[in-house]
C-alpha cells in the first residue's frame, strides 16, 4: 500500500561560503518521509544532519549557505520554490523540538507567556496585525491558556496549570523538553522535527522522553523527522533511518534491520564502533571526516575505506535498492 | 620549526583577510597611521614650524584658507594646519600616556580583584564603583583644576579616572576565566597563583583589553581637549586641539577656519579609534563598550 | 554541599577499595554526586567529612610535599575537551607544566620528555607548537591524557572522559586508555553515565544515586544480576544498537518522575519517589545498609534485608 509521501528531499546539494573558500557540504541528499513514520538521519559531527533538517524547516542562513539543487517537498510543494506566504502556512504544520532544552526556552518569561505568545501568533496565521490584536483580547489569552495547559497534560506534566507560572529555570532538564515538545505540538502539525533532543538529558529521562514521543506519533498521527548521533536511540524510536557521513547519505533501511546487518562499510564501522552488551570487540574507523573544502574524488568515504575499489576514489556511487525501503551508495553492491 | 612559522604566517593573512573586510574599520585604521606619522614627522612635513608655538604675525592674522596657508592663520597670524599637525602630537601622546596610566592601575587591581576574591574583591571593586559613580570629564576637570590647570596634570587626571573601567573589564574577565577547567586542572597540578595568573588568565584577557584599548583611546582624546577647551588643560600657546576651538571661538562665524579645523582633528580622529575599535571588537568577537 | 556529605557518608559506611591495576567505575546519572566525588579524590575539592587513603597512606588532608607528592601520583582527566586545555597556549606549553612544577628538567630535556608523551597517546609531535583550536576533539583528549600521563601517575581518575566524542572517536579513545593501563601499570576511577561503556572497560562498578552508592559489585555480576530497582531501570534505559543486546537487558522499566534535586535530600532511601518496587518500610525507615547479597556484590535496599527490626 502506498502512503503519502510527507517529506521527500531529493538530490539536495548545497554549499557554504566562507573566508578560506566554498565548503561543498551536502553532496546529494535523498530522503523520503511516509505519513505516519518516524525517520531518522544519523551521522556524526559534520555530516551535514542538522543542514538537512534546517533547510526544511526553512531557518538555515541562506547566504552563506547557498542552495545549488535540488527539491525540497513537503506535502506536495517544493519549499524551495514556493513563494513566502505559502511557505509560511506550509511552515506552520512542521513542529520543531531543538536541541538544547535550557537554550530554547527564554528565561525571562514564564512557560505560560512563552506558550500563549506562540499560540497566538500562529492562531493569526503569523500575520503581524493580526496577533498583536489577539494578544489584548483577555478571551483570546484565556482560551489560549486552556489549551497550553491541554498540551502540557498531553506531555504528561504533572499540574499543568501550575506550570504554566513557572519559568524555565525552575524545571528540571526533562521537563523542559516535554514543554518543547508541547509548543512543538501547537496547532497540530502534521511533521515533528526533532534535532537531538535528547542528547543533553540522563538516560531514564531520555528513555521516558522516547517512550513520549512514540506514544505522541501514534495518538496524534505525526509523521517524525529525527536527528541524532546515537544508533541505539535511532533504534529505539525510528521505524527507517539514514545515515549520513561527509554530506550525503550512505545507507538507509528500516532501523533494526539495517543496525543487525548494515551493509555500507561505514555503516559497519559506525555499528562496530559502539561497545557492545554483548562484550563483543569494539573499535573506531580510521582517519578523519574529510575536509569540506577539498573533499576527497568519488565516494568521500573512500580514503576510510577498508574495502575501497579504484572505481571509489574516481566516480561517486549511484544509489542501489536491495529491496523495498531499502538502499546503499557503495560501489561494493553496485 | 618550520611548521611554527608557517603557521604563524597563516594565522596573520587570515586575520588580515578578516579585517579588511570591515571598510570602516579599515578607513580608520589607515587615518589613524596617516596621523601618526604626521604627528611623529610634523616638525618636517609641516609649512611653518616656527608657528607651533610661540610667533606672531599681526600682518598674516585671520587670514581665510588659501594657497599660502591652506587652514588659514588664527588671530596670532599662526598657520592653523601646521597647529593641527602638532596638535596631533599633543593628543596622541595624550591618549598614551592616559592609557599607559590606566591599564598599569586598572588591569593588575582587576585581576587581583577577581582571583583572589573575598576581601579584596569587595574593597577593589568598591572603590572602582565610587569612581564610576562620577562622569569622567567632571572628576578629570575636578582633580585638574585641583593639581592647577597644565597639560601635564591633565593627562595625569585622566589617567587616573580612567583605570576603572579596565579594572572591572579585567575583573570580569578574571571571574570567567577562573572557572574554566584548564584552570582547575592547573591549580590541581599544583601551579602557583603566579603562574596561573600570567600564563593562564592574562593571556584570555588580550582581546578585550585590545578592544577597550583602541576605543578608549578616542574617548580619551575627547575627555582631553574638552578639559583643554574648558581651560583645565593646555595653556595658550600650546597647539592642542581644544585649546585652539576654545580661542577661535571668539571669532566666529566670520573667521571659521580657526576653529573648524582643529575640531575636525579631534572628531576625524576620534571616529576612527572608534571605528577600528568597532572591527577588531568584531574580529575578536568579544562584549566590550 | 549535601552531595558531598552523601558521598562521603557513603564511604564512611563501607570502604571502596579500589585495587591497583583495577578499573573501577562509579555510575550514575546528574545529581548522583559522581563528579564531586571525582573532584575530591583529585584533591580539587576537600572532603567535608570522612577519609580518603591512597596505598595505605590516609591522604585527606595532606598538605604541602604530601600534596605535592600526591597530586603526581593521582591526575584527572575531565569531559570537555574543549575547555580543559587553555585555547592560548601551545601544545607544548601547556605538556611542559606538570614537568616545570615537579621537575627541574632542561628545556631539550622537557622536549623529548613531551615528544615521548605525544607518541605513547598517538599524536604526531608536530602539533607542539600549535593551539588547541586547531585540534579535533578526539586530539584534545588524547592531549589532556598526555598531561595527566606526564609524571607517571598510579591513579587516574577520568570523568566522563569520550561523552562529548563521535563514536567513532570515542572507540579509540577507549582502547588507548586499555593500552596505556596496561603499558603503564595503571589503576583507574571511571565517572560515566554510559553504561554499554561499563560493561566493556571495568572491572568493578559502583552505582550511585543522590549521592549515595546504592550498588557495588564486579561488572559482570551486577549486568547480569542486577538487584537495586534504580539500577535495573539504568540497565534497562540502555540505547542499544543490536537485537541480541537487546535479549541482555531486564524487562523494560519506564521510571517516572524526575530525579529530585541534590539540595534536600531525604534520610530515607533516596530513590524512594521513583521506586517501582517500594514498599512501606521504605519510606519509614532511613536509608538502608549495605548488604552482601553474594560475595563482592552489595546492594542497598530493603528487598534484600536478611533481619528486620
Amino acid at each position: 500500500m502506498k502512503e503519502n509521501i510527507i517529506v521527500k528531499i531529493e538530490d539536495l546539494v548545497v554549499h557554504f561560503k566562507t573566508i578560506d573558500g566554498v565548503l561543498k557540504v551536502l553532496q546529494g541528499v535523498n530522503l523520503v518521509v511516509h505519513e505516519g513514520e518516524v525517520v531518522g538521519i544519523v551521522g556524526e559531527t559534520g555530516c551535514g544532519k542538522t543542514i538537512t533538517a534546517k533547510i526544511l524547516l526553512g531557518i538555515l542562513h541562506i547566504p552563506p549557505a547557498i542552495i545549488k539543487n535540488g527539491k525540497v517537498i513537503f506535502l506536495s510543494q517544493d519549499l524551495l520554490k514556493t513563494n513566502q506566504t505559502d511557505r509560511e502556512a506550509l511552515k506552520q504544520k512542521i513542529g520543531y523540538i531543538p536541541q538544547d532544552p535550557t537554550a530554547s526556552l527564554n528565561p525571562v518569561f514564564s512557560i505560560g507567556t512563552l506558550m500563549v505568545d506562540m499560540i497566538l501568533w500562529k492562531r493569526s496565521g503569523q500575520h503581524l496585525g493580526d496577533y498583536l490584536w489577539k494578544r489584548r483580547e483577555t478571551s483570546q489569552k484565556k482560551m489560549a491558556e486552556t489549551y497550553a495547559a491541554e498540551l502540557l497534560d498531553k506531555v504528561h506534566i504533572a499540574a499543568p496549570k501550575s506550570i504554566l507560572n513557572k519559568y524555565p529555570v525552575e524545571l528540571s532538564g526533562g521537563m523542559r523538553q516535554r514543554v518543547l515538545l508541547a509548543m512543538a505540538l501547537i496547532g497540530s502539525p502534521s511533521l515533528l522535527v526533532a534535532d537531538e533532543p535528547t542528547t543533553a538529558l540522563d538516560v531514564t529521562i531520555q528513555k521516558s522522553l522516547l517512550h513520549l514521543l512514540q506514544e505522541k506519533v501514534k495518538e496524534e498521527r505525526l509523521s517524525g523527522l529525527y536527528i541524532t548521533h546515537n544508533l541505539g536511540v535511532a533504534r529505539a524510536i525510528c521505524h527507517r533511518t539514514y545515515v549520513m557521513y561527509a554530506g550525503s547519505v550512505v545507507e538507509n533501511g528500516v532501523t533494526s534491520e539495517m543496525l543487525d546487518q548494515p551493509l555500507h562499510p561505514y555503516t559497519k564501522g559506525l555499528v562496530n564502533s559502539i561497545p557492545k552488551l554483548t562484550g563483543e570487540q569494539f573499535q573506531g574507523i580510521d582517519g578523519q571526516v574529510p575536509d569540506y573544502l577539498n573533499p576527497p574524488p568519488g565516494c568521500r568515504f573512500h580514503p576510510r575505506c577498508d574495502r575501497r575499489m579504484e572505481i571509489c576514489s574516481r566516480e561517486f556511487p549511484e544509489m542501489t535498492q536491495v529491496k523495498e525501503n531499502r538502499s546503499v551508495v557503495c560501489w561494493l553492491y553496485h | 620549526m618550520k611548521e611554527e612559522k608557517q603557521v604563524r604566517k597563516e594565522g596573520v593573512v587570515r586575520g588580515i583577510i578578516k579585517i579588511s573586510r570591515n571598510k570602516l574599520s579599515v578607513a580608520g585604521a589607515i587615518f589613524l597611521l596617516v596621523a601618526i606619522l604626521l604627528a611623529i614627522f610634523a616638525p618636517w612635513v609641516s609649512p611653518y614650524p616656527e608657528d607651533a608655538y610661540d610667533s606672531v604675525n599681526f600682518g598674516e592674522q585671520l587670514q581665510p584658507p588659501g594657497l599660502k596657508h591652506i587652514m588659514g592663520t588664527d588671530e596670532a597670524g599662526r598657520d592653523v594646519f601646521t597647529r593641527v599637525l602638532y596638535g596631533a602630537r599633543i593628543s596622541l601622546l595624550l591618549a598614551v600616556v592616559v592609557l599607559s596610566i590606566s591599564i598599569s592601575i586598572g588591569i593588575p587591581l582587576g585581576i587581583c580583584a577577581g582571583y583572589y576574591g573575598g576581601r579584596i574583591d569587595q574593597v577593589i571593586m568598591r572603590m572602582t564603583d565610587v569612581t564610576c559613580a562620577i562622569p569622567a570629564l567632571v572628576l578629570a576637570l575636578a582633580i585638574s583644576v585641583a593639581l592647577s590647570p597644565n597639560l601635564f596634570n591633565c593627562m595625569l587626571a585622566i589617567g587616573f579616572v580612567w583605570w576603572r573601567g579596565f579594572c572591572r573589564i579585567a575583573y570580569g574577565e578574571t571571574l570567567s576565566v577562573k572557572q574554566e577547567n584548564y584552570v582547575l586542572i592547573s591549580k590541581s597540578l599544583g601551579a602557583s597563583n603566579g603562574h596561573i595568573i600570567f600564563r593562564e588568565i592574562l593571556p584570555n584577557l588580550t582581546s578585550s583589553l585590545t578592544v577597550k584599548t583602541s576605543l578608549d583611546a578616542g574617548y580619551a582624546i575627547l575627555v582631553g581637549t574638552s578639559i583643554s577647551f574648558l581651560g583645565a588643560g593646555a595653556n595658550p600657546p600650546t597647539p592642542e586641539w581644544g585649546l585652539m576651538v576654545a580661542s577661535g571661538r571668539h571669532y566666529l562665524p566670520d573667521a571659521w577656519w580657526a576653529s573648524l579645523f582643529p575640531g575636525l582633528a579631534i572628531f576625524a580622529t576620534v571616529l576612527s579609534f572608534n571605528l577600528l575599535g568597532d572591527g577588531l571588537r568584531d574580529y575578536f568577537g568579544v562584549e566590550v563598550e | 554541599m549535601v552531595p558531598e556529605q552523601a558521598i562521603v557518608k557513603a564511604v564512611n559506611e563501607i570502604n571502596i577499595d579500589v585495587k591497583a591495576g583495577e578499573n573501577f567505575a562509579f555510575v550514575g546519572e546528574s545529581g548522583s554526586g559522581k563528579t564531586t566525588l571525582g573532584y575530591m579524590l583529585a584533591r580539587i575539592f576537600e572532603p567535608t567529612s570522612g577519609n580518603l587513603w591512597l596505598d595505605g597512606k590516609e591522604i585527606t588532608y595532606a598538605r604541602g610535599r604530601e600534596l605535592r607528592e600526591l597530586r603526581q601520583k593521582v591526575q584527572m582527566v575531565f569531559q570537555d575537551p574543549g575547555s580543559s586545555l587553555n585555547p592560548r597556549q601551545t601544545i607544548e606549553s601547556i605538556l611542559s607544566l606538570p614537568f616545570k612544577i615537579y621537575t627541574s628538567l632542561t628545556k631539550a630535556e622537557m622536549k623529548k620528555s613531551i615528544a615521548r608523551l605525544l607518541e605513547s597517546v598517538n599524536l604526531p609531535v608536530e602539533l607542539m607548537p600549535r593551539y588547541p583550536g586547531a585540534l579535533s576533539g578526539g586530539e584534545k583528549q588524547r592531549i589532556s591524557l598526555a598531561r595527566a600521563l606526564a609524571l607517571n601517575p598510579k591513579l587516574l581518575v577520568m570523568d566522563e572522559p569520550t561523552s562529548a566524542l563521535d563514536v567513532s572517536v570515542q572507540a579509540k579513545i577507549l582502547h588507548l586508555l586499555v593500552d596505556l593501563k596496561r603499558q603503564f601499570g595503571l589503576t583507574y576511577i571511571f565517572i560515566t553515565h554510559d553504561m554499554s561503556v561499563v560493561k566493556n572497560i571495568s572491572d568493578r562498578i559502583a552505582v550511585t544515586y543522590l549521592g549515595r552508592i546504592i550498588e557495588l559489585g564486579m561488572t559482570r555480576d551486577v549486568f547480569e544480576r542486577p538487584l537495586h530497582p534504580y539500577t535495573k531501570a539504568l540497565l534497562s534505559a540502555i540505547p542499544v544498537v543490536k537485537d541480541e543486546e537487546k535479549r541482555i537487558l531486564p524487562k523494560e522499566i519506564i521510571l517516572q518522575g524526575e530525579i529530585p534535586s541534590p539540595e534536600n535530600v531525604p534520610e530515607i532511601c533516596p530513590f524512594f519517589s521513583r521506586c517501582q518496587e517500594r514498599q512501606k518500610i521504605c519510606e519509614e525507615s532511613s536509608c538502608p545498609d549495605f548488604e552482601e547479597v553474594e560475595k563482592g556484590h552489595l546492594v542497598r535496599c530493603y528487598q534484600y534485608k536478611t533481619q528486620i527490626n
